[in-house]
């Protein structure tokens, strides 16, 4: 059957739900902090300072350092791990209770399951949309500029002074707040859809929150979730992770996502089995 | 429509499921699968559907494997254990939604469908507030809607009531008659002796060809 | 009757793979901080070895500063009290959710009554989500023994995380041990509560997955909006947050009457919840 007519049908189905009104709550935590901090500068923040602060996680954390408490960038990985969260169980649907039937429609089991990668990817997307949406409503509301304009006292004041005084290009600001966390976010979606095709999704999620728990602590490219902290970004700091690898690296896990998946999928029994 | 199933066994975990299953089926013929709990009917189901891969031996429709030449039979309807849909959708809509994949039915044929299995298609509650015994009906209707060649149902007669057998078993003459090839798995003999023309007894895994009409 | 429900509950909430699962996932998190103690102490200990400007003392990374409940530096001890509530919830958290969906639900009611049933599976998913969270931490502090070296903890000492006001900061001081096995207790509390946790959501998922993450999902957005309360009002000296009142010593004072009146809070919300739910809800 035509790959699009499923990509339609999952977009149909899984793709506004009502979960998702959970979204802009879950993005308002991390403005509400953003416009605090500019607020008691001074200064106001523009849309691109509100999704950079939103997006911006911390400074690896170091275990050599024994007399301080670590950090958790919690409202950071609020952000992320909602993502996750909200798209875990559209596809198990199909894998057991109403899907067999759509499954054997679809007649083709690479379909079935690129067509959950693009759904995958939209859904993500859409978060993003909605993250955007708050962050742009947060803009208007105080009076901000809803443009990527990033002004150098703001983003000393949200980025602790590590940026140097340094103004961020439009092109830069983009890429820090929306670019590269949606393909950082999407390749970690991807990678536990797909290892729910072997283990349990608990384990899949778990995963995941590992995966994010390490870049807290490793600065690694190789670490997914580094692309998605400004912060670390060699955009903004000198030695930081080069957003041009670390794109390539959650494209190239996308891709072997989507082959890997489905590969897998073509030869795997699909018993009905609940979870 | 034939299909032919060659040697075919499925392992699963260190159980044998079904073991050495060789059988041909032919459309325009009811194949009635009987046996005992856990004998194996519902995998052979699975297998017939492309659902599950034998581990080995082989599945052909019409010429092709099953597995290699494509990945499910090209034109397929099942109800294989519980009837499950979108619970906030009418069940209109969630056979709407099932014949928008392959866009070869339209709303009318799916209502007429409902109708036939004795649903109301202009019924306005969510599939979460129908009965065992409607969603049952919806499950039937949801196999039948696109007229497949191949039918393959388990336990369709589950949680109807003596009308609603009677009606079952009505839509499955008349598929038989449209040239549909049906394999019906049901415990009741009551009901498969006489809708099949062929019953297949099922044990431990194994088939045997039984009574033939 | 109550008696052998339970009995018959907990040998089902002991005895299942996901019970042990999360057992193995929480000793795996937990020997990651035992992995990267053994480092920091191997080199603090060679750093100390090497040098005789410095105080030789090794109080700064002995057992009762590195213990996973108290530390709240190294990533298996940031990650464990990060998951606590989804390893409390994996061993028998799903349940009621799945007895109901089978079916199962309705042939036990039908012989022991609801209550029983509710009460039994309370308890059996409390204690398992309890043991799921508390073993792994008691067993992180019995193999850090083997690796850090053990000084009783002093008031003077730069590193030590728990000062006035914390929950049993004088035991901490004076027998560590018995402040360990104690908080052991406690950290099998907060597994319980959260656990049960998916009394109440049983019925409003369709998926195992997202009952077992309801309490993960809960604590983490109230750890949020406690975040947020502590750095925006006056409560910043105080732990608001139940996630990290798991550890032993959280950024900010965990005072006794803080700790038990909000798991006294979550006792009341999951089983009057539960109770709802299980016994008073109507069966579909």
């Amino acid at each position: 059957m035509n790959l699009t007519k499923l990509i339609r049908h999952d977009l149909q189905c899984g793709l506004f739900r009502l979960r998702c009104l959970l979204v802009p709550p879950l993005a308002a935590l991390p403005c509400l902090l953003c416009l605090r901090i500019t607020d008691s500068a001074g200064c106001k923040s523009s849309w691109a300072g509100y999704m950079m602060y939103c997006f911006m996680g911390i400074e690896p954390i170091s275990v050599q350092d024994t007399m301080e408490k670590a950090q958790f960038p919690i409202l950071w990985l609020i952000l992320i791990i909602g993502c996750l969260y909200l798209h875990l169980d559209y596809p198990l649907n199909d894998l057991s209770l109403t899907g067999q039937q759509i499954i054997v429609r679809s007649g083709n089991r690479r379909n079935w399951y690129l067509a959950k990668c693009v759904w995958n990817l939209c859904a993500c997307g859409l978060y993003f949309l909605m993250v955007s949406l708050t962050a742009s409503l947060f803009t208007v509301l105080t009076g901000g500029d809803l443009s990527l304009n990033c002004d150098a006292a703001a983003l000393k004041v949200l980025y602790l002074g590590e940026t140097g005084g340094k103004t961020l290009p439009p092109l830069t600001a983009l890429l820090l707040s929306l670019i590269l966390p949606y393909l950082t976010v999407s390749a970690i979606s991807l990678l536990q859809m797909t290892l729910c095709l072997i283990m349990k999704p608990i384990f899949c999620f778990l995963i995941g929150i590992i995966l994010l728990l390490l870049s807290v602590y490793w600065d690694s490219p190789l670490i997914l979730g580094n692309g998605a902290m400004g912060i670390r970004s060699s955009l903004l700091i000198s030695g930081g992770v080069a957003p041009g690898p670390a794109a390539e690296e959650c494209c190239l896990i996308i891709i072997l996502c989507m082959a890997i998946g489905s590969w897998m999928f073509k030869r795997s029994d699909i018993l009905g089995a609940r979870d | 429509m034939k299909i032919d199933i060659t040697h075919a066994t499925k392992e699963i975990g260190g159980s044998i499921l079904l073991d050495d299953v060789t059988l041909t089926l032919q459309s325009g013929r009811i194949y009635g699968l009987q046996g005992p709990n856990g004998s194996g009917k519902t995998m052979l189901l699975r297998l017939i559907a492309g659902l599950i891969r034998p581990s080995s031996g082989s599945v052909a429709i019409d010429g092709k494997k099953l597995g290699a030449d494509m990945d499910f039979p090209p034109s397929v309807g099942l109800l294989i254990e519980n009837p499950a849909f979108l619970p906030n959708n009418t069940g209109l809509k969630n056979l709407e939604l099932l014949a928008s994949l392959k866009g070869t039915t339209d709303s009318g044929q799916i209502r007429r469908t409902l109708s036939r299995t004795g649903l109301d298609p202009d019924d306005p509650r969510k599939v979460r507030k129908y009965s065992l015994g409607m969603k049952q009906r919806l499950g039937v209707a949801a196999a039948i809607m696109e007229q497949p060649d191949l039918i393959l149902l388990d336990e369709p007669t589950n949680a109807l009531d003596d009308k609603g057998i009677a009606c079952i078993c009505d839509i499955l003459r008349q598929e038989r008659e449209r040239g549909a090839l049906i394999v019906l798995a049901c415990h009741d003999a009551e009901i498969l002796y006489p809708l099949s023309d062929e019953v297949i007894k099922v044990c431990d895994g194994r088939v045997e060809r039984g009574q033939m009409k | 009757m109550m008696l052998r429900c339970l009995k018959t509950e907990l040998r089902k909430a002991f005895q299942n793979k996901m019970f042990f699962c999360s057992l193995l996932v929480g000793s795996l998190i937990s020997i990651t901080d035992v992995a990267q103690n053994a480092v920091l102490v191997r080199r603090m200990t060679r750093i100390l070895e090497n040098s005789s400007e410095i105080s030789k003392s090794a109080e700064g990374f002995s057992l009762f500063v590195r213990w996973i409940a108290v530390n709240g530096v190294t990533l298996g001890s940031n990650l464990f009290y990060f998951v606590w509530p989804i390893l409390a919830a994996i061993p028998y958290g799903w349940s009621w959710a799945e007895e109901r969906k089978s079916g199962l639900y309705a042939q036990i009611v039908s012989r022991v009554g609801r209550r029983t049933y509710f009460f039994s599976k309370y308890w059996a998913v409390f204690i398992s989500g309890g043991a799921a969270v508390s073993v792994p931490v008691l067993a992180n502090l019995l193999i850090n023994a083997l690796v850090c070296p053990y000084c009783v903890p002093t008031v003077l000492m730069a590193a030590t995380p728990i000062t006035n006001g914390y929950f049993l900061s004088e035991l901490y001081y004076s027998a560590p041990w018995i402040f360990g096995l104690l908080w052991c207790g406690v950290d099998f509390l907060w597994g319980g509560v959260a656990a049960c946790m998916c009394l109440p959501a049983g019925t409003r998922f369709r998926h195992q997955v997202m009952v077992l993450l309801v309490p993960f999902v809960s604590l983490i957005l109230l750890d949020a909006v406690c975040s947020m309360a502590m750095s925006i009002g006056s409560l910043d000296h105080l732990e608001l947050s139940p996630l990290r009142l798991a550890l032993a010593a959280p950024a900010s004072a965990n005072p006794g009457w803080l700790l038990f009146s909000l798991l006294g809070i979550f006792f009341s919300v999951t089983f009057l919840g539960g109770y709802w739910e299980v016994v008073k809800h109507e069966l579909n």
